[in-house]
């Protein structure tokens, strides 16, 4: 089942288009793991895609149940660097503020928000950090507030940018497993460096490099690694299934 | 003490007394937006840029405050319809903007023929003259004010944290911060008549910055700023009265000295935490 339609999509800031003819359509199930080098676009698409810079051109529809909406309910945990650390807000605070759409407008506080919110700190580990201070958590602490303020309002899709930065291989590996499981209820975008998780956890590829190349399996080639001179980190995890790839020069 | 009880006699006094609480609720609580959300610069920007109101005002005889709050709105909202679409982080634009102002103003006020205003009561301010046209005005600020932030401090903290985070969730992002730049645009102005052009930026700053040496949650900091304030101004206030100084210029004055006095105290309470710790775990 189709939840977006991507039309040749371009965008870009100020003037300058930074990605091109994107075409993509995204399944109520998919998970569709998102490689390129650094400055190659990748979040400008994830900020396209969720409408938070404007179209240059094409267009994005929305569905759901196969019918077209306006808009969906979308989870997105941003690529780490953009907040101010000495915000004063707690952590609670923080992935509440996830379900600022589904709470009344007043945002006060309820029975059945409160037993979302807790959940959603166990699963992530984090109940015990919840009174403290945004800025006094740990990068990989603060990864997982973040992405708890993404997933605990049960988003149709999830749009994760680089959501292993910071984050211990201990927790990683959990992560991507709470994302499997999370992808059985919502489809997943996911830029990611590290070569080796995308292929052996996401189900589908694409690469962005001004322009955007969809690849319908998790198999990463070296052709696509040339193509568009992905310089990135191939980690072998232990359990975890990964392929090695040739080095591309 | 009857020289304490005797000054409440004065109307001028209850007067400045009544601003003084008013001010401090407004300050306190869009002082903390502008000290949080780091828009100190632009809070300054339009500050300065509400001068030249001021001085067209003048020229064209129309109320003063009335040609502060036409400049200083337009320049809020200008600077964030920028601000969509670049990172206003544009120093040099605001800087422009904040001598503009000024020298709009000083040549406004210059031309017009005849009797040249006293310039110091709206670069300084003057509480001790404050009319009831004045608290009226300043009460109405207050109410609008005091609704908007009880109502929905949480999406305000939410949209000054994450901005970017609140419009992928459909949030009406740039409506809010229009209306708080609106909102910070008339604190200024309602403040230009107790603490003057000059001065107004510190009222704003200075509580939560010296509450945040101590609380780090933003509602908390919403209002001990208030408490703060308050503090500052009644302290300031009777300075003036006693030793017949300007009395915004007293208020700021006893403001930065609690600043001080905060910084000192949450020194010394890291330091006695460190030393705890350390005796602690011999
Ligand atoms: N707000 C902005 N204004 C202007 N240009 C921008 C802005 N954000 C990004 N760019 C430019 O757009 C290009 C693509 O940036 P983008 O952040 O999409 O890359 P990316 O693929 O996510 O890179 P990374 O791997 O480093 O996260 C870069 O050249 C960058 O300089
Ligand atoms: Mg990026």
């Amino acid at each position: 089942m189709t939840i977006i339609e991507i039309e040749n999509l371009s965008a870009g800031y100020e003037g300058k288009v930074i990605i091109e003819k994107c075409n993509l359509s995204i399944q109520h199930d998919d998970f569709i793991g998102i490689i390129g080098p650094n400055g190659g676009g990748k979040t400008t698409f994830l900020k396209a895609l969720m409408g938070l810079i404007p179209l240059r051109t094409g267009q994005i529809r929305v569905f759901d149940n196969e019918k077209q909406v306006p808009k969906i309910l979308i989870g997105y945990l941003p690529q780490i660097n953009h907040i101010d650390k000495k915000f004063p807000i707690t952590v609670r605070e923080v992935v509440l503020s996830g379900l600022i759409q589904t709470r009344n407008w007043l945002q006060l506080p309820s029975k059945n928000t409160e037993s979302k919110l807790q959940h959603n700190l166990q699963l992530l580990g984090i109940e015990s950090l919840q009174h403290k201070i945004i800025g006094e958590l740990s990068g990989g602490q603060m990864q997982r507030a973040f992405l708890g303020r993404a997933i605990i309002a049960s988003p149709k899709l999830l749009v994760l940018d680089e959501p292993s930065t910071f984050v211990d291989s201990n927790f990683e590996s959990e992560l991507y497993d709470i994302l499997e499981n999370l992808n059985k209820e919502m489809a997943i975008v996911m830029v990611n460096h590290d070569l080796g998780t995308i292929s052996s956890r996401v189900k589908t590829i694409a690469c962005v490099n001004r322009n955007f190349n969809y690849h319908p399996s998790n198999e990463v080639t070296t052709e696509m690694l040339e193509q568009y001179h992905c310089p990135m980190d191939i980690i072998a995890h232990g359990a975890v299934p990964h392929r090695i790839l040739h080095n591309h020069n | 003490m009857d020289q304490i009880i005797g000054v409440f006699q004065y109307t001028f006094f209850q007067n400045a007394i009544i601003a003084s609480v008013f001010t401090t609720i407004i300050c306190g609580i869009i002082g903390t937006y502008i000290v949080t959300k780091r828009i100190v610069f632009i809070t300054g920007g339009i500050t300065h840029a509400s001068f030249g109101g001021v001085g067209i005002a003048f020229y064209f005889g129309i109320n003063p405050i009335l040609g502060a709050a036409v400049f200083a709105v337009l320049s809020g909202l200008g600077i964030e319809y920028m601000s969509k679409y670049k990172d206003i982080r544009e120093d040099s634009a605001i800087a422009t903007l904040w001598s503009l102002g000024m020298a709009l103003g000083i040549i406004f006020i210059f031309i017009t023929p005849g009797y040249t205003p006293n310039l110091n009561s709206f670069l300084f301010g003057n509480i001790l003259t404050v009319s009831y046209t004045d608290l009226y005005a300043m009460f109405a600020v207050v109410l609008i004010v005091v609704v908007f932030f009880a109502l929905f401090w949480r999406l305000i903290m939410y949209i000054a944290f994450d901005e970017e985070f609140a419009r992928s969730q459909n949030i009406p992002v740039q409506l809010f911060k229009y209306i708080l730049v609106s909102l910070v645009a008339l604190t200024i102005v309602i403040n230009i008549r107790v603490v003057g052009i000059i001065l107004v930026l510190s009222l704003m700053t200075i509580p939560p910055s010296v509450v945040n040496l101590f609380v780090k949650r933003f509602e908390y900091i919403l209002l001990y700023s208030i408490l703060v304030g308050l503090s500052g101004a009644l302290f300031g206030l009777f300075m003036s009265y006693w030793l017949n100084i300007p009395s915004g210029a007293s208020i700021i004055f006893a403001l930065v000295i609690i600043f001080f006095l905060g910084k000192l105290l949450s020194i010394v309470l890291v330091k006695k935490k460190s030393t705890e710790g350390l005796s602690g775990n011999i």
